[in-house]
């Protein structure tokens, strides 16, 4: 029997390696698959520093926007192991950006990950940048309390101790009066 | 010693041999029954343990959460199994302080509740951390504003006092336990069991003892389950969302625990009553007087509902306002309408009604305010957040993980009290026992000679003097 040579297991290899290679943000935009960049993260807002924006864009092999795909946003971590982290999902709207919040929860570098599904091919992105200094987030607690706080700071530690002091009290008594033979001791 | 100085018969202690052999029921050998409803429980508890360590490598964005609607099913099922929990350890505590001597046979099983379903809530607030390996740090640098460090210190507290409520009337229960223990018990478990009932000979100064602790617990336990709640109502009321500075906040979810904690022990109660045969000490009656309790917290917290509403409806400021048209009118209506008729109304009419204040009756009534109060806990939690800081609309919908986590937890406490029920006793013998043994004492003062359904017998299996 005359054997046919195919081409599937090929093109499964090259598609593989095509959706396994990120598309990189400073790829020439003539592209010639759809491409997902990811912007570098800012501040959102001149007073809220603990918050970044991250925009991802998404075009097709011609540069047209890509509107209505989801995009996905990690975070590399490092527990359980190396791996992504999704924070957030985002639609793309009608210009191919998709545009999501991130609070870093610590100080250092953070690698950013774009993720996009399209028919037959996954585009990604990433993005890498720093954090100075991890800010609370206090913006939206009222103040009216601080008078009062600085007392709460000790009394309601104290409260707890007394608390957990009762609790231990209570339990340890009980315990040792019927272990003791004899009499309540 | 004697076997009756070890019984306390020589002090005149009256033993109810019919509670202790169905108190120590589910101890026995355990049929197929058992165990396929163990099988079916663990296989509705496995989905649920994937589906949060695929969260945890995929982060919390595999759920419906993001950094606007941060609060959502797992907050909700936070304070509804605390909630069920808080129902179980106040019920078993008011009952004792307030001498209602109808609790005894039910206290075991709303105490092992208590424990069980704050165990599994508490696991919530672990869940709902993105980064759970780091929670050791709440303990070494704690954020003192963080409603997370105040959960766990509350919560933390709640849960060893709800652990000492539970074991000190197990102290004589593990002494009978130990006494009966045959061929069939591992002599390990014989010694635990010796251990863990503290050498008790139920000598009078043992029982006094006992009794002033459980007393003194029941006395703590009610202000810190009221605490507890009340510390989770404020970490809303401090956070700037629309609806959730009510000064009703603390008291609402208060008697929202109450009502779902009484709902859940009546459930948990008729379920092991069917179970183990337990028909002639748990009554219709037991049920009818839970009922009526239900009905009380379910009148109230129908009333804070509508005065919470009341108040802020009549205010209608432009954060509220839109918060409280979608909760009532729009988006979320059908779910609030829902709650009111379902999760409120229809469980207070059959509470209310006689024809159905029957067993059948009243475990749909439960059945109903504990899915209904789990409802108006997601309904305080996401529609002010989906309101959004800035009142642009958002939006939030559960997500599979999330559900199959629920429905684990919800299959969880169940099993774990079945479990835990092969190793306790179901029914507290000392405190049934106590209650005959004061009614035996007030009818011997008063001239009455003989108290029917009590009798004193020796206790089988304790024979043999064990030398002190």
């Amino acid at each position: 029997m005359r054997r046919r040579f195919s081409l599937a297991p090929v093109a499964l290899v090259l598609l593989l390696a095509a959706t396994s290679l990120p598309a990189h943000a400073d790829s020439p935009k003539a592209a010639t698959a759809p491409l997902l960049t990811l912007d570098q993260p800012q501040p959102d807002g001149p007073t809220d520093v603990a918050t970044f924006v991250v925009v991802a864009r998404l075009i097709d092999a011609g540069g047209e926007p890509i509107g209505g795909t989801r995009v996905e946003f990690m975070v590399e971590v490092d527990f359980p192991g190396a791996s992504p982290l999704l924070f957030a999902t985002k639609t793309t709207d009608a210009t191919g950006r998709a545009r999501v919040r991130y609070r870093p929860a610590w100080n250092g570098e953070h690698r950013l990950i774009g993720r996009a599904a399209l028919t037959g091919v996954t585009v990604t992105d990433v993005v890498t940048f720093a954090v100075g200094e991890v800010v609370p987030n206090h913006v939206e607690q009222p103040r009216n309390l601080r008078p009062l706080e600085i007392h709460l700071a000790w009394v309601v530690p104290a409260a707890v101790v007394v608390l957990w002091a009762v609790l231990a009290f209570i339990t340890v008594n009980t315990v040792l009066g019927i272990a003791r033979p004899g009499g309540d001791g | 010693m004697t076997a009756e100085a070890l019984t306390g018969q020589a002090t005149g202690w009256t033993v109810r041999e019919d509670v202790r052999e169905a108190a120590l029921r589910p101890m026995a050998r355990a049929g197929w029954r058992f165990w396929a409803l163990v099988a079916t429980l663990t296989a509705l508890t496995l989905p649920g343990l994937g589906a949060y360590v695929y969260q945890l490598r995929r982060g919390l964005g595999v759920t419906g959460l993001d950094d606007q609607v941060f609060w959502g099913v797992y907050t909700a099922n936070l304070i509804a199994f605390i909630g069920i929990s808080y129902g179980g350890a106040v019920v078993s505590a008011i009952l004792r302080l307030t001498g209602a001597e109808w609790r005894a046979p039910i206290t075991r099983l709303a105490e092992a509740m208590a424990v069980v379903s704050l165990g599994i809530g508490a696991m919530f607030a672990v869940i709902h951390v993105g980064h759970p390996e780091r929670l050791w740090r709440l303990a070494f640098s704690p954020n003192a504003s963080s409603p997370l460090v105040w959960d766990a210190v509350a919560i933390g507290t709640y849960f060893v006092a709800t652990i000492v409520l539970l074991y000190l009337p197990l102290i004589p229960d593990f002494a009978v336990v130990r006494d009966r223990a045959g061929g069939g018990v591992g002599s390990l478990r014989r010694r635990l069991y010796g251990l863990l009932s503290l050498g008790w000979r139920n000598e009078p100064h043992q029982r006094r003892r006992l009794g002033r602790g459980m007393t003194q617990i029941a006395v703590l336990i009610i202000p810190l389950a009221i605490t507890v709640h009340s510390v989770l109502a404020w970490a809303f009321g401090l956070t700037s969302r629309a609806g959730w500075h009510s000064t009703a906040f603390g008291p609402y979810f208060v008697v929202g625990a109450l009502l779902s904690g009484i709902a859940a022990v009546i459930l948990v109660v008729a379920g092991f009553r069917r179970a183990y045969h337990l028909e002639a000490h748990i009554t219709v009656e037991h049920f009818r007087r839970l009922a009526t309790v239900m009905l009380v917290l379910g009148l109230l917290y129908l009333y804070l509902t509508v005065a919470e509403f009341l108040t802020e409806g009549y205010l209608s400021d432009e954060r509220n306002a839109p918060m409280l048209e979608s909760l009532l009118l729009k988006d979320f209506a059908p779910l609030f309408w829902v709650f009111v008729v379902l999760g409120g109304a229809v469980p207070t009419l059959l509470v209310s009604i006689p024809r159905t204040r029957t067993i059948n009756g009243i475990v749909v009534a439960a059945t109903l305010a504990v899915a209904g109060l789990w409802l108006k806990r997601l309904l305080i939690i996401v529609p002010p957040l989906a309101q959004g800081a800035d009142g642009g609309g958002l939006h939030y919908q559960g997500s599979l993980v999330e559900g199959s986590i629920t429905l684990s937890a919800v299959a969880a406490i169940p099993l774990l009290m079945m479990l835990l029920f092969r190793f306790i006793p179901v029914i507290s013998i000392f405190e049934v026992e106590e209650i005959v043994n004061q009614e035996t004492a007030t009818a011997r003062d008063v001239g009455v000679v003989s108290v029917p359904a009590a009798r004193t017998v020796p206790v089988p299996g304790l024979a043999a003097d064990r030398g002190s």
